[in-house]
């Protein structure tokens, strides 16, 4: 027989074979896949750590990748929530104002610039005349009395605080206790206030305004009495050393009042 | 020419084929896995096997080797027996076309076997999807399937030629074997 009816002969041979083995759906015994079992199981095991080595791959990196915007969003929220929280303090600033020393107050003003001098104490406001500020207008905080508007523009003003050595501001004892004083700045923080000699004023007082000059409106705390100075004997006035409720240095916003 | 494995003799022969059955097992089994798991078709490397033999056997032994690992698939998928066998067989047939005229043994070569190889499988397949009157294969399937398990095959060729060389040995020359 030649090698290539050799060869036809068992390609038709085989095809046959197979012809037949399909067509009765000859199965073989499982048993005799127990052999093989423990590598096809190891090939298995094999590929699913592959597949989840890969998943958690991708999925580390699309973690990664949210986290980053997350992080993201959480800084622009983190940045809007202090908005929104210094929004709210300045919102609290004014209804306290409102309500504890007058009830016009214009508006709050961001304090923008402080003046350089150590003998000077004066802030600009980013409000102007274009916001309504006119001068001579009482500047407050709710811990008490900052100063007056002495100049503006239309962008911005300047406050004189209390403890500039042009600003003086007339004060009473609080509570209705009577006395008149009238308290001038000292640099760099304290005020200098004077009473008549009548007037029984003693350390750990403390002042408000009062109506004198027409600037401020009446009962805005001023300051603390530090120190009462000794009498001489031809005074004819009580001078005393007044700490000012507000640190001008530290103050970011103000509330301007309509004044009187 | 003769390559780098001499074809093994004796006891290592034997010893050889049973790691390169275990190797082969182990590694189809990896492949349809991960391939189940992408929603593609494995690489058929018992298909690879059988061209691997045309290459190294004389035609009809290679054409009922091939045969034989086509069957071990069978009896390894638990599917009718037969089926891959003839796949497998159908594959070394049109791969020893490849052998007998092809004398290049390059890129081109290794192109053109896998390319026989998996048409010969699929017309074997198809033959006897016609005589059992089924519907295992469908145009769909052949669109889809056919030119990822050709081009899977091909992707894994090189290193699995290394594999089946070490098993059986390096290829004897175009001509041997052939007279």
């Amino acid at each position: 027989m030649s090698d290539g009816r050799k060869f036809l002969l068992v390609t038709l041979g085989l095809l046959s074979l197979s012809m037949v083995t399909t067509r009765f759906q000859v199965v073989a015994p499982s048993s005799w896949r127990a052999g093989t079992a423990p590598i096809t199981q190891a090939s298995v095991v094999a590929a699913d750590n592959v597949r989840r080595a890969y998943v958690t791959l991708v999925h580390e990196r699309e973690l990664s990748r949210q986290v980053g915007t997350l992080g993201k969003e959480n800084d622009t929220l983190r940045q809007q929530n202090e908005l929104l929280r210094r929004e709210v303090s300045r919102l609290r600033q004014v209804m306290n104002i409102t309500t504890t020393q007058a009830p016009n107050a214009l508006g709050i003003a961001q304090v923008i610039a402080v003046d350089p001098s150590p003998l000077l104490a004066r802030l600009d406001l980013n409000r102007g005349s274009a916001d309504g500020v006119r001068l001579r207008m009482p500047v407050t905080v709710p811990a008490g009395l900052v100063g007056q508007i002495t100049s503006v523009s239309e962008q911005r003003s300047t406050v004189v605080a209390l403890v500039d050595p042009e600003s003086s501001v007339g004060v009473t004892l609080q509570g209705n206790r009577g006395g008149r004083g009238l308290a001038r700045g000292v640099p760099p923080d304290r005020l200098r206030a004077e009473f008549s000699r009548s007037v029984p004023i003693k350390v750990g007082d403390v002042l408000v305004t009062n109506s004198l000059g027409g600037v401020f409106p009446v009962g805005i705390r001023v300051g603390t009495v530090e120190k009462v100075m000794p009498l001489g004997p031809n005074d004819i006035s009580r001078t005393v050393i007044v700490k000012p409720s507000v640190d001008v240095g530290v103050i970011e916003d103000v509330t301007l009042l309509e004044g009187l | 020419m003769r390559g780098p494995y001499p074809a093994p003799r004796g006891p290592l022969r034997w010893v050889k084929l049973i790691v390169y059955a275990a190797l082969l097992i182990a590694a189809q089994g990896l492949l349809s896995r991960l391939s189940d798991a992408a929603g593609i078709p494995a690489p058929d490397l018992f298909l690879l096997t059988g061209a691997a033999l045309v290459w190294r056997l004389p035609p009809p032994w290679a054409v009922l080797a091939a045969y034989g690992v086509g069957l071990g698939q069978d009896l390894l998928g638990s599917g009718a027996l037969g089926l891959h066998a003839a796949g497998v067989a159908g594959g070394a047939l049109l791969t020893l076309l490849v052998r007998r005229y092809v004398a290049d043994s390059g890129l081109f070569q290794m192109l053109l076997t896998v390319l026989m190889a998996v048409t010969g499988q699929w017309l074997a397949f198809l033959i006897l999807n016609y005589w059992l009157r089924a519907n295992l294969i469908t145009a769909d399937l052949l669109r889809t399937a056919v030119p990822l398990v050709f081009v899977g095959t091909l992707v894994l060729y090189p290193l699995w030629e290394r594999v089946v060389a070490w098993a059986f040995g390096s290829r004897s020359g175009p001509e041997e074997h052939l007279a």
